[in-house]
């Protein structure tokens, strides 16, 4: 086993140790998010797509696909 | 490469296995719990890919190139994919009608099979010894 390999395994136990619990909430959540909760889940994830290991390699190009939500005009349920 | 997809495949059985089974509290709308979760676990586990990729990179692309180019189409669809979700989730908290439902899930399905990919893609890296390309 290489350095860089090893370096490679522990980084991916690593993340695994970080994603797991993450993972595990999901799994156990019984309830509906408070407003607060999924306020936070999605500073999370904006605070993700901020930082260097989201930002795309520049040169490089991917096919976009985007699904289009629209607004249902249906009655609330009551 | 079926070899993983089939774990791929075994390890999302259990894990709906397991969604499918967990309880809900009273009084808590199931859907919006499983979109919930939905959103969750596709979001953490692409992040988890993208963050070894970037901190394993020289090797990742030495040994197993197609890894890295797996990040890089998260890295540009991912973020836009998951708004989208979470957007349509937003309108079924808000909604409650099937239709919103539908778009929810419609609008999940995107990040959860971009998740699939990276669950499986992730399975490989431990796989890299010597010089064996998985």
């Amino acid at each position: 086993m290489t350095p860089a390999l090893l370096a490679a395994l522990i980084s991916l136990i690593e993340e695994g140790i970080k994603t797991v619990p993450a993972i595990l909430a999901a799994l156990h959540q019984t309830g509906e998010l408070t407003d607060a909760d999924y306020a936070a889940f999605k500073g999370r994830m904006e605070a993700a797509f901020a930082s260097p290991e989201w930002q795309p390699t520049p040169g490089t190009t991917t096919t976009t696909t985007t699904t289009t939500v629209t607004t249902p005009e249906e009655e609330p349920k009551p | 490469m079926r070899r993983y997809s089939v774990r791929a495949a075994a390890l999302l059985a259990v894990v709906v296995l397991v969604v499918g089974c967990a309880s809900v509290t009273p009084g808590s709308d199931p859907i919006l719990v499983r979109g919930e979760q939905s959103l969750s676990v596709s979001f953490a586990i692409l992040d988890s890919f993208v963050r070894v990729e970037y901190n394993n990179r020289s090797l990742v692309q030495a040994k197993a190139p197609q890894l890295s180019a797996l990040a890089e189409q998260i890295r540009r669809n991912a973020p836009a994919l998951l708004r989208t979700a979470t957007q349509a989730v937003d309108m079924y908290r808000a909604l409650k009608t099937p239709a919103a439902q539908d778009a929810m899930f419609v609008a999940l399905s995107q990040p959860e099979a971009l998740a699939a990919q990276a669950s499986s893609a992730l399975a490989t890296v431990s796989k890299l010894q010597g010089g064996t390309t998985p």
